[in-house]
């Protein structure tokens, strides 16, 4: 018999409806990838910045933090891609990709204009990617990220308060444990090979 | 007095399509047939109906070379899944 012809009771109509919405809702896509990418690229510019300022002469070790801007190449790459393969499209995605959009937005606004902030942009860029990773953690209710927000915001507090050096390897611990980490924790729930 | 409850809606694999659809914003043929457990003809005339009755908009296109079908629930399609859930709630609270 075809399954449309089925009779149902009412409580079973209900179950059915439950258990749809259920299926739906457990949907996590890739974006763990983000993480990946902007985590990688956080922590090289922190520690390249560190390396430019301490062990060599170069006038602008800041311009380290210019290959940000292969981040948006790679995101603008990936999310092209994981658009074209993926069958379903829920409303969580929806969110999250806007998130990243408008903070990826922010970053090049700071980056455009880091002459105008006295290249201080380290504490700013904490926290920017505190308040993704938060909201991000929010709209795909995955804790691990709802904690390295918090982790990369208490990043940012250390940053405004210590001297520039130290600044920098807080801001790459803070990258360490509220991105990297729980972007890991993310591919490996998605059970997803980079 | 009892609400009578949607035909379109009340067979068990419209009623799943729409449970589904209504949870995202919008989902590609072969995902509705994987979560379904239905078969490609079944859905295929089920999905028809559906749309005929205006409770969902398909779009026919092309995912690179391969042509995709996507499903997405319209806004009469929501009412008339609400209407449809406040009656069974309605049958069960009564019979309780």
């Amino acid at each position: 018999m075809e399954k449309e012809e089925q009779n149902l009771s009412n409580e079973e109509s209900l179950k059915l409806i439950t258990a749809m919405i259920n299926k739906a809702k457990g949907n996590i896509q890739d974006s763990y990838i983000f993480f990946l990418i902007w985590g990688w690229l956080v922590l090289l510019a922190c520690l390249l910045h560190y390396g430019l300022m301490k062990f060599t002469t170069v006038e602008h070790p800041e311009m380290a933090w210019f290959i940000l801007i292969i981040g948006f190449f790679l995101s603008g790459y990936f999310g092209y891609k994981i658009g074209k393969s993926t069958s379903v499209k829920t409303y969580s995605d929806s969110i999250h990709r806007n998130i990243w959009i408008a903070f990826m937005v922010g970053y090049f606004i700071l980056l455009f204009f880091i002459k105008e902030i006295n290249y201080n942009i380290n504490p700013l860029i904490m926290l920017m990617a505190g308040g993704s990773t938060y909201l991000s953690g929010i709209t795909i209710k995955f804790r691990p990220l709802i904690y390295g927000g918090i982790i990369l915001w208490i990043a940012a507090i250390i940053a405004f308060l210590v001297p520039g050096d130290i600044q920098l390897l807080t801001s790459a611990g803070g990258i360490l444990l509220g991105y990297l980490i729980p972007g890991y924790i993310l591919k490996y729930k998605n059970g997803r090979n980079v | 007095m009892f609400e009578t409850l949607d035909p379109l809606l009340h067979a068990q694999l419209r009623l799943s399509v729409m449970s589904l659809l209504v949870s995202v914003e919008q989902a590609d043929f072969v995902y509705i047939k994987k979560e379904t457990d239905a078969t490609a003809g079944n859905l295929s005339v089920q999905l028809d109906k559906l749309s005929n009755a205006g409770y969902i908009e398909i779009v026919k296109g092309f995912r690179g070379k391969k042509p995709n079908t996507s499903c997405r629930i319209t806004k009469s399609g929501i009412e008339a899944f609400e209407k449809y859930v406040n009656a069974i709630s309605n049958y069960i609270n009564i019979k309780k």
